[in-house]
């Protein structure tokens, strides 16, 4: 038992050089002290109190624990000086006592040593007489001072311990859990690696009766922790990202400081520690107000506008009134202290570091990390509630640390609706105490504090902690608000250096032998992903393999899925890579240039493959295509490229006919078939394919003018024709017929009685075809050289074609005018005339009606005849059958008589019009009624301002009308 | 009203050209009833004529009355619900319909809304047929599962409705409904026939016709009787006494084709390719069918080009178009051509001119 153990030796030899003083001095007191280190650390704290209990009053244990710990840390550091050692080795003289043996040194002093013999293990001090002394001169050699809690001074003389058996197990356990604190100097490195070797070794032989060894041996053994997260940065300087941004987010952090931790803080972790300790009261107030503020549900609200004004506590509960006057100091405050981005983005590819970032910068700053990550439920509702949680409460357990929010992965899982509505729920609370601050100033009437009451049960709360979002692509559409309101960081890939020297740090730490190529390629082959480094050498170093050359290009390394953009695709395509920078990847065997190209053909097609989207790279390929500069003299090759896309074109027109997806397969073929003929070394001027998009565009907005054309025309004329038809055998011709040039661009009542006729026939036809002349307010788009009316609908627009010169002729405008004022005029005529005939027709179906009444009716019927109201046959049946039943009835047609002219009023104008036109204009045709040619016989003259519209407030009896 | 339609034939016996076929189209409907038609024929030969002509013949003066409709119909197709806009004309006795406008839905304007048509049975209004009629335009642009959904309602409702199909080329029509009707196959009218008509719009318009002249219409409308009576009146508005020289108005999507085939000729290479790609989209945008396109733009190069290399020409001209029917990007095919005769074009000239 006595026997020094073999690593303890080893140990021993290792140490010597560092260490010459201490090994003279004492070679157990470096042992021991040690062990009280460590024993301290990771093994029994509770039992430490007993002892203390024994030998002096209870207080001074918190005093000693105290005075401890600070004395650790200088040791750990200046290991060899002796000065520092000494004094508090009197103190110190402790040791780990093993189950079954016993100090030689117990009996002497304690009157608690029962109590240690059946202790586990237990500090002993060790200390010479059984009280301690008084005066320094009565201890001779090495003494500790105590300092007691009423001030007494009492010094205590150290005596060396002898015998520290097991304390080098120890030592070595605690080591090994320790030493990726990144605490250790090198040459413990060497010796872990070698413990751990030898470990592994001879497992089986440790399994004796030392717990704390035996647990941590089993688990390296069977679950060794993932070298990710064994190796992952403990602390601010380990980060391995760019430094620049490591700044940018710890500056974010700390802009929070104000409003977390109330002053000003410019510091380190300990001074941030330091300012936990000044602080929990208003942690405490805080803590409470919320909670107050939870329960009662207007509690916030009430407490921020409580400030403003009293109006609003009549709505809140008694409670809600109490809480408001504790919250409102310290509530409202520290809100207007945080930075203007109330939550950071980072986004980047993953493995990067992003999500160590975030947690070692908040740790770094003082915060207990909170992480919501893609595994959690991240609808709207839950992620509020776990937000409001993080930011409102505090761990109830020790930790008093303020909380940092770090929802990670936060595009991934956040896709749809649902994604959507959680990121506005997280931005609501982010940015609701400013909106709500600034909304309440001003509105106080009971609206408001109704739509308050209303809305706070969604954005009551405000945030007061930092939120840290991490992505992998800002673009994602559910973060496009977040990314306007956040602060957004970007993290590029890390140097392959940088990747490479921590690779060989970590696998040195691993003792994994590797060489520097090897790791280069892999960091290479991965993109600088850290993560997916690690995770592969870890298994290639649990198979007790090694990584070679040909393991990074063949499948041993996994491939990461890498999504390429298009214009990746397109650039693969049509641009030759010279031969990869001199590594060879896996052509074994075969000669150089055709390895390379079978690898670079089997390349691509793994990559179109991959991408999917043929119909977007078939388009971009046909899109430049043109561009590429390439020796073909007859044109060949682009008659082989065109005919090769259209293959592509017909097998993929096939496979959605016959839903014969199958045949997707053959695309990449064709693709590559184009790149063999076309790719040449440089770069290739390449854009996004807009022009087949934009041509579908155009083309259905054509087909709109079409069919909306096809429904203005009479039916007669619109079952001739299909869309078609319409765009290539009529309109070019119509246009030409509807621009007679022989027709003089005079008043129509000047025409001759040919030209009339023409004029005539010209309305006719627009009235068939449902075209006029319309006036636009700015001229159709690019029309701006043709002033007055246009046609409509703007079927000119069919024969427009890029460098092509319309040669239809266009009449003058007044002509233009003229028509489109006739053709308005035929139409209503038309209408007149049928609604007229069908009049007639009812009129005469009245048999049994006294003359005066068909009269009046008929009469009436004329009157109205230009009323909007009056088109349909329905009513005009309805009304006749109503003047049928009371005919008798003369009030009420005298009634419908002074009603009529008020309406007539409305539309007086085209009334007068046809009046005024009809008396310039031959008759065309005898279809008029004799109703018209009664009104006829008495026209009316009156004259018309252009542009001034409600011009006529001329009185006019209906009697005259008639 | 234009001369197109001012001049249509509205009875059976008033046709000029299809003489044939519109007396033997009587007698079929003499007895007062008939099977399911499909007419077939190129654009402008006549086929609508015939057919409300037919209806006439049928149904009297009041199949004239027709109003048009269009709304959108709402189908439930399984658990989908859709809602299809389509245009109807109607009379009392007939529907026409042009199923294909509702796109990659055809199938339930098939299904539910011509299913729905044919079975309701017409008023029998004054005693006159108890079957109502459905004229279906553009069958041929009806994708397959459409026509295979029609050949059941063919055979269902054949007692109370009877279906007019009407489409350019037989050969989309699938043979199962092909052979539930009578083909009737309305050619282009020729060159003759189309004189004969312009003479006759010319005589009862009251103008003077050179028959040079008219038949230089008829040849620039390349056996389209609408085109030609188009023109005629084109021609008329622009100057009226007739002479035998007067240019012809062709439309203005030929004239583009010309210059198109100009400047194919002119210069062959990659960045001409890409101009002349650029003003095929501008055609194809203006809604004129691609077939029609190369077809023209086929028949201008033809007019530059050596005769020895016509046939090739022509060749390949047929086996684009066969590829662009089978595909769905026209221009992809379009352009092939105009780089494949480019390239022969350029080979020629280079062996023969070195």
């Amino acid at each position: 038992m006595d026997a020094p153990d073999f690593d303890e030796l080893e140990w021993m030899a290792q140490q010597e050089n560092p260490f010459p003083d201490c090994m003279q001095h004492s070679l157990d007191f470096e042992q021991e002290h040690e062990d009280v280190e460590f024993s301290h650390s990771a093994e029994l704290s509770p039992e430490l109190i007993p002892p203390e209990e024994t030998w002096s009053p209870p207080a001074v244990g918190a005093d000693r624990k105290r005075s401890f710990s600070p004395a650790l840390e200088p040791d750990s550091r200046k290991r060899g000086k002796t000065s520092d050692n000494e004094s508090f080795h009197d103190f110190s003289s402790q040791k780990v006592v093993e189950n079954d043996w016993v100090l030689p040194q117990e009996a002497e002093w304690s009157p608690a040593s029962p109590k240690i013999k059946t202790a586990n293990c237990e500090r002993v001090p060790n200390v010479d007489s059984k009280l301690p002394a008084r005066r320094l001169a009565d201890i001779e050699g090495n003494f500790m001072p105590i300092t007691s809690p009423s001030g007494d001074r009492v010094y205590a003389e150290v005596k060396e311990a002898r015998n520290l058996f097991g304390s080098l197990q120890s030592i070595h356990n605690s080591y090994r859990n320790s030493k990726h604190a990144g605490l250790l100097s090198e040459s413990f490195e060497v010796l872990l690696d070698q413990v751990e070797q030898n470990l592994l070794k001879q497992d089986c032989r440790i399994v004796e009766g030392r717990d704390a060894f035996e647990d941590s041996m089993t688990e390296s053994a069977v679950h060794e922790p993932l070298w990710v997260e064994k190796y992952s940065p403990k602390s601010f300087t380990e980060l391995l990202s760019d430094e620049q941004t490591n700044r940018e987010v710890l500056r974010w952090l700390k802009q929070w400081d104000k409003c977390v931790f109330g002053a000003k803080k410019t510091s380190t972790s300990l001074d941030v520690l330091a300012a936990l300790k000044r602080h929990p009261p208003t942690f405490r107030t805080r803590r409470t107000a919320d909670r107050e503020g939870i329960s009662a549900k207007n509690g916030v609200i009430g407490a921020e506008s409580g400030s403003k004004g009293i109006q609003q506590t009549d709505m809140f509960s008694n409670q809600s009134i109490n809480s408001k006057g504790s919250v409102t100091s310290s509530a409202n405050k520290p809100l207007d202290d945080r930075p203007e981005e109330k939550i950071l983005l980072l986004c980047g590819p993953p493995g990067l570091g992003k999500t160590t970032l975030a947690h070692v910068a908040a740790r770094h700053c003082g915060y207990r990390v909170v992480e919501i990550n893609a595994s959690d439920d991240r609808v709207a509702s839950t992620l509020q509630a776990k937000i409001l949680d993080a930011v409102q409460m505090k761990s109830v357990m020790g930790d008093l640390r303020p909380n940092c929010v770090v929802i990670d992965e936060i595009d991934g899982a956040l896709g749809g609706a649902d994604g959507k509505g959680a990121i506005d729920a997280l931005l609501k609370i982010a940015y609701a105490g400013t909106k709500e601050l600034s909304g309440k100033v001003n509105e106080k009437d009971e609206a408001v504090i109704k739509k308050a009451s209303k809305k706070n049960t969604s954005t009551t709360a405000t945030l007061s902690r930092p939120v840290i979002c991490i992505c992998n692509d800002p673009y994602a559409p559910a973060l496009r608000q977040l990314r306007q309101m956040a602060k957004v960081h970007v993290f590029t890939q890390p140097s392959v250096n940088r990747v490479v020297t921590r690779l060989k740090y970590i696998c040195s730490l691993e003792d994994y032998k590797i060489s520097a190529r090897a790791l280069t390629a892999l960091a290479d082959h991965t993109e600088c992903d850290i993560r997916s480094c690690l995770n592969t050498l870890q298994f290639l170093r649990k198979k007790k393999e090694s990584l070679n050359m040909l393991d990074v290009a063949s499948q041993v390394v996994g491939r990461k899925d890498m999504t390429s953009s298009a214009f990746d695709v397109w650039g693969e395509i049509l641009q030759k890579r010279k031969p990869k920078h001199g590594i060879n990847i896996g052509s074994s065997g075969t000669s150089f240039g055709y390895g390379q190209e079978i690898n670079d053909f089997l390349r691509l097609h793994d990559l179109l493959a991959n991408h999917g989207d043929f119909e977007l790279t078939n388009d971009g390929v046909y899109d430049n295509l043109t561009h590429i500069r390439y020796q073909d003299s007859s044109l060949q090759k682009m008659v082989q490229c065109l005919e090769l896309l259209g293959d592509s074109e017909i097998t993929s027109c096939y496979a959605l006919r016959h839903q014969n997806f199958a045949l997707t397969v053959y695309q990449p073929a064709f693709l590559l078939a184009i790149r063999r003929l076309v790719a040449q070394p440089e770069k290739p001027f390449m854009e996004w394919p807009k022009t087949f998009q934009r041509f579908r565009v155009e083309r259905s907005a054509k087909h709109d003018l079409l069919r909306s054309w096809m429904l203005s025309m009479q039916p007669v004329t619109h079952r001739n024709f299909t869309a078609e038809c319409l765009a290539w055998d009529l309109v070019s011709h119509l246009l030409c017929i509807l621009a007679p040039q022989r027709l003089r661009p005079v008043a129509p009542q000047l025409l001759s009685q040919t030209e009339k006729e023409e004029m005539n026939e010209l309305i006719d036809t627009m009235i068939a075809y449902g075209i006029n002349y319309k006036t636009t307010k700015f001229g159709i788009d690019n029309v701006s050289e043709v002033q007055g009316p246009v046609l409509y609908p703007p079927i000119f627009k069919l024969v427009r074609f890029k460098d092509y010169k319309m040669e239809h002729p266009l009449l003058s405008s007044t002509l233009r005018q003229v028509l489109s004022h006739e053709v308005e005029l035929e139409i209503i005529r038309r209408e007149s005339l049928a609604r007229a005939a069908r009049a007639m027709s009812i009129a005469s179906e009245l048999q049994g009606l006294s003359l005066a009444a068909a009269g009046l009716q008929k009469d009436i019927t004329m009157t109205t005849k230009v009323d909007d109201a009056e088109r349909k046959p329905i009513p005009v049946n309805a009304f006749t059958e109503s003047s049928k039943k009371k005919r008798t009835d003369a009030t009420v047609a005298a009634k419908q008589l002074s009603k009529a002219p008020s309406k007539l009023a409305a539309d007086a104008f085209a009334r007068f019009r046809i009046v005024g036109v009809r008396n310039g204009k031959v008759e065309k045709d005898s279809r008029a009624s004799n109703a018209l040619a009664q009104r006829d016989s008495r026209p009316i003259f009156f004259r018309f301002n252009e542009g001034f519209t409600n011009a006529i407030r001329k009185p006019v009896l209906i009697r005259d009308l008639i | 009203m234009l001369w197109v339609d001012k001049y249509r034939p509205h009875a059976l016996d008033k046709v000029m050209v299809h003489v044939e076929e519109a007396q033997q189209l009587k007698q079929l409907v003499a007895q007062g009833d008939c099977p399911h038609l499909l007419f077939y024929g190129p654009s402008g030969a006549g086929k609508k004529t015939l057919i409300i002509a037919l209806l006439r013949e049928m149904y009297g003066a009041g199949a004239e009355k027709i109003k048009v409709e269009n709304k959108p119909w709402k189908i439930e197709a399984g658990t989908r619900k859709l809602e299809v806009e389509l245009t109807t004309i109607s009379s009392n006795y007939h529907v026409e319909l042009n199923p294909s406008d509702a796109g990659f839905q055809d199938r339930y304007v098939v299904q539910e809304i011509i299913k729905e048509m044919a079975k309701s049975r017409p008023l029998d209004v004054a005693g006159n047929k108890s079957f109502k009629v459905l004229v279906l335009n553009e069958v041929d642009r009806l994708s397959k599962e459409a026509q295979h959904s029609l050949r059941r309602t063919m055979e269902k409702y054949s007692s109370a409705c009877r279906l007019i199909l009407c489409c350019n080329s037989a050969s989309k029509v699938i043979e199962a409904v092909r052979s539930r009707c009578l083909n009737i196959r309305i050619s282009a009218p020729s060159k003759e026939e189309i004189v004969k008509v312009l003479q006759h719009v010319a005589k009862k318009e009251g103008l003077q016709l050179p028959l040079g002249f008219a038949a230089r219409i008829a040849l620039s409308s390349n056996r389209n009787l609408r085109r030609a009576i188009l023109s005629l009146e084109a021609c008329k508005v622009h100057q009226y006494p007739f002479t035998e020289d007067q240019s012809v108005q062709s439309a203005d999507w030929e004239q583009y084709i010309v210059e198109i085939a100009s400047d194919i000729v002119n210069e062959q290479s990659p960045k001409r390719l890409f101009l002349v790609r650029g003003k095929l989209y501008e055609l194809l945008v203006n809604c004129i069918p691609p077939e029609i396109v190369l077809k023209r733009l086929l028949l201008e190069l033809m007019k530059k080009l050596d005769s020895e290399l016509k046939h090739e020409v022509c060749h390949w001209a047929a086996y684009y178009e066969h590829r662009m029917q089978r595909g769905q990007k026209a221009i992809f095919h379009l352009e092939a051509f105009v780089a494949k005769f480019m390239s022969i074009y350029k080979r020629f000239l280079i062996a023969t001119f070195g």
